[in-house]
């Protein structure tokens, strides 16, 4: 051998041993990539395009704001069954320069005049999962103006150019997209509007294909020129009325024109030396911390426990069922009732409801009774380079929502008012202007200088789905991509 | 409903226990996908990751046009 092949030997033999004694954990991960690593901000969407659409905007001399508002719009355009502008928003929004963290609810009521009473009128028996009856006022551009108002350095315009291109231009439609989009060809044929707009050719497009919704480059560049007022009282408003008129449909302009999305106080509790933020009602939020709070009491990142230890998985899928069972009991819109979010919170109820676990043996009892398990949103995060970071998280409830596209709109109408409770003594049950209990929910995590912003979407699965990452973070201790990645496992909700 | 990364032991355990179990695939979407950033203020450091469950990505912006 060579003196200098001999040396190249030597060479690399000191560099693997080097890299492997600084981190050994490198060599044999668990994990499928790397984290995203920047000075500079960062976007992480379901969407290469929508992430990019974000970053172009903090390119630019955007903030956080600016940019999830930017990425967002892109999802509606490239994702049209998970989330849209027919659909609620919510966010919570950390401002570096205060040191705070706000939340929003956008979140629409239902019409005043879709009641208990209407529905049984037409022999309705329960709540209407899809079609006209299932339509509340859409949240999510109101949620975009308030956010832009308050935190944004950029003109919604400028925010949503990228959007409005796309849409016009079309994109090539990505894989997961485009088997969620063919499994819905059946239900998209029951609108007239729905399958011009979603089916072109009478199919939907395969993995690849071009796809163009120029109807939706109309109003998002009504919105771009308008605002808030283009789509609860202006041209959109006036279509999706149209639309309303045409399938029977309760809504008025009134319950348009009169919606407003609301800035909230994020609710939290701490779990071992992190700090965990949710959203108050009507959101499930709160059933994530309770979780924590009954986890906690179980020494998960101990030796025989561990991630995807069976005792370990045990303990969070009992917490589970205890902390829905809550949920769906207490749980429903604050603005029509006291709830007792206080107590669900605390450290002596999750005592309590602790108790009630057996080690060895599985409670089927603790169900969450029969709720509905639409899953179909969209989940983004954003943190700029001066530290702001938004969590957001926009849904259609389900796939293209009520299935019905007010025509010339290009986007679906939600149906979330499929998660009221036509039992009229639930905390939940359907009135007018009220606001359902609500799937979709945005988190952050915070120890001392470290602050994480986090969704996981999938319905009613979120809650557990938030408690397995923050276990799988603090317990389990691994980093975001990790904690993102590791398997899960899910309790049925039903 | 369990992915199938979770070992044989461990589901055994929990049908033991009284779980019944609905195993899906490695990465199934029926668990939906999730997102996150994470900002260290002390090292004015960011991080993003992103769910294989999804289409998508976390991307960083450079620092300049």
């Amino acid at each position: 051998m060579k003196i200098s092949s001999m040396l190249r030997v030597f060479l690399y033999l000191s560099i693997a041993t080097v890299t492997a004694g600084q981190n050994v954990e490198a060599q044999d991960r668990s994990q499928g990539r790397s984290m995203v690593i920047s000075r500079n901000g960062i976007v992480a969407a379901e969407s290469p395009l929508a992430a990019q659409a974000g970053v172009r905007i903090l390119e630019r001399g955007g903030n956080a704001v600016d940019a999830a508002i930017a990425t967002n719009a892109m999802m509606g355009v490239v994702e049209p069954m998970m989330n849209g502008i027919g659909g609620d928003l919510f966010a919570i929004v950390y401002d570096a320069k205060a040191d705070k963290l706000y939340g929003i609810n956008a979140s629409g009521w239902a019409p005043k005049g879709l009641t208990i009473d209407y529905l049984q009128k037409q022999g309705i028996r329960s709540m209407p999962q899809q079609g006209v009856n299932s339509i509340t006022v859409p949240g999510a551009v109101d949620g975009w103006q308030k956010l832009a108002d308050k935190f944004g350095r950029k003109k919604l315009a400028e925010d949503l150019a990228a959007a409005i291109r796309t849409a016009q231009d079309g994109f090539p439609v990505p894989e997961w997209t485009a088997a969620y989009w063919a499994s819905e060809v059946d239900y998209l044929r029951t609108d007239e509007a729905a399958a011009q707009t979603y089916l072109p050719g009478d199919r939907a497009p395969k993995v690849g294909e071009v796809f163009r919704n120029p109807d939706l480059a109309w109003s998002l560049e009504q919105i771009a020129q308008h605002g808030r007022v283009a789509f609860y009282k202006g041209e959109i408003a006036t279509k999706i009325l149209e639309s309303m008129k045409r399938h029977n449909g309760p809504m008025t302009a009134q319950d348009l024109a009169e919606y407003s999305s609301e800035f909230v106080e994020p609710i939290s509790t701490t779990y071992r030396d992190w700090t965990i933020y949710e959203l108050p009602p009507n959101v499930q939020g709160l059933a994530a911390l309770e979780m924590l709070n009954i986890m906690e009491m179980f020494p998960l990142g101990q030796k025989d426990w561990g991630f995807g230890s069976a005792k370990a998985l045990h303990a969070l899928i009992e917490a589970k069922k205890l902390a829905y069972a809550d949920l769906v009991k207490y749980i429903g819109d604050p603005r029509k009732q006291k709830l007792p979010v206080a107590t669900l919170l605390s450290k002596e109820w999750a005592a309590q409801r602790a108790k009630l676990i057996d080690a060895d043996k599985a409670n089927c009892d603790a169900t969450a009774g029969e709720i509905p398990v639409g899953n179909d949103t969209t989940y983004l995060s954003v943190v700029d380079r001066d530290g702001n970071m938004v969590s957001l998280i926009q849904s259609n409830y389900e796939a293209f929502g009520s299935g019905i596209v007010a025509a010339g709109t290009g986007f679906a109408l939600h149906d979330r008012g499929g998660l009221f409770s036509m039992d009229p003594n639930s905390p939940n049950a359907l009135a007018g202007r009220k606001r359902p209990l609500h799937t979709i929910i945005p988190a952050f995590a915070q120890k001392g200088d470290v602050r994480v912003a986090f969704g996981i979407m999938g319905g009613w699965n979120q809650s557990q789905a938030h408690a397995q990452f923050v276990a799988n973070l603090v317990d389990f201790k691994m980093n975001i991509q990790a904690a993102l990645e590791a398997s899960i496992r899910s309790v049925g909700v039903t | 409903m369990m992915e199938n990364r979770f070992g044989q032991n461990v589901r055994n355990e929990l049908t033991n226990k009284g779980h019944k179990i609905d195993l899906k695939g490695s990465y199934s979407s029926g668990m939906g996908g999730g997102q996150a950033v994470m900002r260290d203020s002390a090292a004015r450091v960011n991080y993003g990751a992103s769910d294989p469950r999804k289409d998508g990505q976390a991307v960083a912006e450079l620092p300049f046009e």
